[in-house]
């Protein structure tokens, strides 16, 4: 008996042990602290501490909120908000976006809380500053589950070719809007430059930058665009256009314009820095220049403006913040998201660190108040300005210049919307389909994007086929009745 | 009516002693009881608790309803893992590589492990540490080696091949290489390890019996086929059922990294994981993910009890349970 009774005294002891150490929940939080999910714009993040007590600092003339920063690794930042999420935990604040940490994702599953209400009532400066077009699409029934960050919402889409080639073999690259005019440059680098490949594309990375009509936008389903002119959904590998650029680029693989193993590579950003490759994706600037790829890449580029199509729904979801599900205080949350778009003070700091420590006032701008950020082993403290929201608050530096900052403002002014600009495609009545459909595209699409098969149109049809057995068709017909039920609500 | 009083005595003088074997017992067993402590522990807290997320492939999970109030929804989640080719090629190739793993792998491993037994004491644990470091390197890294002999532009293979006038091999884009580089590479890292088991068990086997044989005249290859085997056998058995258990489960960071994730392989290098991975990389429902996996096992554990029952029906001796 009494081994029995120590035996399940000792199993008790070790549930509850387990039990402690799963959920126990961080229970030493202040009350007015909010914490708050973002991924680091750099590796080498030190100085937390320093930049949040200065940020609280000047928080606490304002509002009675803490602000606790959790910073992720951008590469695992997907992956651990994943896990965080789904799981439960307690939190305020993360950034969400559609290309990590997905925004329709966690809206799916209820991750977000629905802050319109919070939001009018605490978040003044953040309404007054938001583009009121953004906020109304990202609005669902009414509710909202994210405040969207100024960004630019239309990206430039650009080309870049090294400039010391363009120049060497006197390119004409200004009017190469179309992939199939490179050719004879891409032939004379062949077989003049043994070092170099001619077009850098990798499994992984975007398609070969080029001009699809902007009739056709929205890419928020896999498999599908919506066409402009016959007013719906329609599969995107079937527009000829698309067809034919893919068929192209098959073309240039087999003439070794492109890697054999591009497939296979999946470091974009180094093997463009590598210098080894003529033409390149740019890396969306607004002035036409190749100044900005140059910075990023650097070596001199020759830019090739490819225009920068419409507004569309996942186009302003490239950076948000939401206040998760399980958040206890919204409203201190907004009150911190609110002080921080009123005040550039606080967003700056908080951006770019702290005077002396992480940056230096720029004395050579006079008109302006510009500074200086450390760069390399030196920088130890950075955030993205439209990461965090206010991006038009910005103070003038290397990494936005003012003049860079009013041109992006200019280009959303202008921008043309989408037909479908606020449609939200809700794959929870298909999800089966939607998952084979995605397992389907990142199966083809590496192989596409680097023309890596023997024969285009076997290729093409084996593809078309996997996708309508992945069930394309019930995706499309569920889109485009879904479309229709939003047109009726607007 | 005089005998129950006596029964009474009996039966408790019974109990008592049982009793007093049951804290002897406990007495005896309690340092080894110690020992695997902090083992059932660990299994405890990684294996058992986790248990209650089996409800999770039956409900439509939501973050703001949590485990228990999220909807149920039947067998909803378990679709898209029976609509659709793919899926049936992943299943097909993670039943038939592991089928192989199991097989050739045992095999080799259990001549290695034959092979170091007749080794010298000195010699045998260079051998022993040669064949085991394998089974530490990361898939990443063998990924890389691999990739050292296949590069299509720089690999080892491929200079050879230029250097006698010869086309090179496009490996990466090729299937039909594939399914061999994978059970060599797999083979090569795991045999280390299952010899190392195998060996053991060996090294506790009654060294008269060897003496035995030899005096009676009988030949190392006898020795090996009439002594080391039949010794063998109920690890191998039990090994096998064991890894029966896990035929379902590809290796993610084999069928992933070895083929540099490389899509035009995927005939012969897409298992149940890699599929499910690339399945839920959009939509990352929690439900559907946790469907995959409550299948893998479940069926794995159907498996494990069909071959044991088949175990226990030809040789009571060697079963697991």
């Amino acid at each position: 008996m009494k081994a029995k009774k120590i035996m399940s005294g000792m199993l008790a002891v070790t549930m509850s042990a387990a039990l402690f150490s799963g959920c126990a929940q961080k229970k030493t939080e202040e009350d007015n602290e909010v914490v708050w999910y973002m991924p680091k714009a750099i590796e080498n993040m030190g100085d937390q501490k320093l930049v949040e007590d200065e940020v609280n600092k000047l928080l606490a003339d304002k509002v009675d909120v803490k602000l606790k920063m959790r910073l992720i690794d951008a590469g695992s930042y997907d992956e651990k908000m994943n896990v965080i999420i789904s799981s439960g935990e307690e939190f305020d604040i993360c950034f969400t976006t559609s290309w990590t940490n997905s925004y329709l994702k966690n809206i799916q599953r209820n991750a977000f809380m629905d802050i319109s209400a919070v939001l009018e009532e605490y978040g003044k400066a953040i309404l007054e500053k938001s583009d009121a077009r953004v906020l109304e699409a990202l609005k669902s029934d009414g509710k909202l589950f994210a405040i969207p960050s100024q960004i630019p919402i239309v990206v430039p889409n650009s080309r870049v070719i090294k400039a010391d080639l363009a120049q060497k073999y006197n390119f004409d690259y200004k009017n190469a809007q179309d992939i199939k005019s490179l050719e004879p440059f891409l032939e004379q680098i062949k077989t003049n430059e043994p070092g170099i490949t001619p077009i850098l594309v990798t499994g992984n990375s975007a398609e070969l930058a080029w001009a699809l009509s902007d009739r056709y936008n929205d890419d928020s389903i896999p498999g599908l665009r919506y066409d402009q002119e016959t007013d719906e959904f329609i599969k995107y590998y079937d527009i000829p256009e698309v067809q034919d650029y893919y068929r192209t680029i098959n073309d240039y693989y087999k003439k070794g314009y492109i890697a054999k193993d591009a497939m296979s590579k999946t470091d974009y950003m180094s093997e463009a820095k590598s210098g080894k490759y003529a033409v390149l994706n740019g890396t969306g600037a607004y002035t036409e220049d190749g100044s900005k790829s140059a910075a990023t890449y650097g070596f001199g580029c020759a830019e090739t403006n490819l225009g920068s199509g419409a507004i569309t729904t996942p186009g302003v979801m490239t950076a948000m913040n939401a206040i998760s599900t399980n958040c206890k205080k919204p409203e201190k949350a907004i009150q911190l998201l609110n002080a921080i778009w009123e005040d550039p003070q606080i967003s700056n700091l908080l951006a770019y660190g702290i005077e002396g420590i992480h940056y230096t006032v720029d004395t050579s701008r006079e008109d302006i108040f510009s500074v200086i950020p450390n760069s390399g082993k030196e920088q130890t403290w950075a955030l993205w300005h439209n990461f965090i929201g206010p991006l038009w608050d910005q103070w003038d530096s290397p990494w936005n210049r003012v003049e860079a900052l009013e041109e992006m403002k200019a280009a959303n002014d202008t921008a043309e919307t989408s037909e479908v600009f606020g449609f939200i495609f809700d794959s929870e009545p298909v999800k089966t389909e939607f998952a084979q459909v995605s397992a389907v595209i990142e199966e083809i699409k590496p192989v596409l994007i680097t023309g890596s098969m023997p024969d285009f149109d076997e290729y093409m049809s084996v593809a078309n086929k996997k996708l309508t057995d992945a069930k394309l068709d019930v995706l499309l017909e569920e889109a485009n009745r879904q479309l229709d039920e939003w047109r009726k609500t607007k | 009516m005089k005998r129950v009083p006596q029964e009474r005595a009996t039966r408790e003088k019974a109990a008592q002693k049982r009793a007093a074997g049951r804290r002897r017992a406990f007495k005896n067993s309690l340092p080894l009881t110690l020992m695997a402590l902090p083992g059932i522990i660990f299994i405890f807290v990684f294996n058992y608790i986790p248990l209650y997320g089996l409800i999770l492939p039956f409900k439509d999970y939501k973050v703001d309803k949590g485990f228990l109030g999220s909807a149920w929804i039947g067998l909803k989640n378990f679709e898209f893992l029976f609509n659709g080719r793919d899926m049936l090629v992943a299943a097909r190739n993670t039943i038939l590589y592991n089928l192989v793993f199991i097989f050739v792998g045992t095999a080799v491993a259990v001549i290695i492990a034959l092979l170091l037994f007749e080794v010298g004491k000195k010699r045998v644990k260079l051998y022993q540490t040669l064949l085991l470091l394998p089974y530490f390197v990361s898939w990443v890294v063998v990924a890389y080696i691999v990739k050292g002999f296949f590069d299509m532009d720089h690999g080892v293979f491929n200079s050879i091949l230029s250097k006698f006038g010869k086309e090179p091999i496009m490996w990466y884009n090729e299937v039909k290489y594939w399914p061999a580089i994978i059970i060599i590479a797999n083979i090569w890292k795991g045999m280390g390890y299952s010899a190392v088991v195998y060996y053991a068990s060996l090294m506790g086997v009654d060294k008269e019996l060897y003496e035995a044989a030899e005096t009676d005249g009988a030949g190392k290859l006898r020795q090996m086929w009439c002594i080391s085997l039949p010794m063998l056998k109920s690890v191998i058995v039990i090994m096998t059922i064991l890894s029966i258990g896990k035929i379902f489960y590809g290796d993610f960071g084999l069928f992933y990294n070895l083929p540099l994730n490389s899509p035009i392989l995927y005939p012969a290098t897409d298992v149940i994981d890699t599929y499910v991975f690339r399945a839920m990389m959009v939509l990352g429902d929690v439900g559907m993910s946790s469907a995959a996996c409550f299948f893998q096992s479940v069926l794995g554990f159907v498996l494990v009890l069909a071959t044991n029952l088949i175990v226990r029906k030809v040789d009571s001796d060697n079963a697991l349970f």
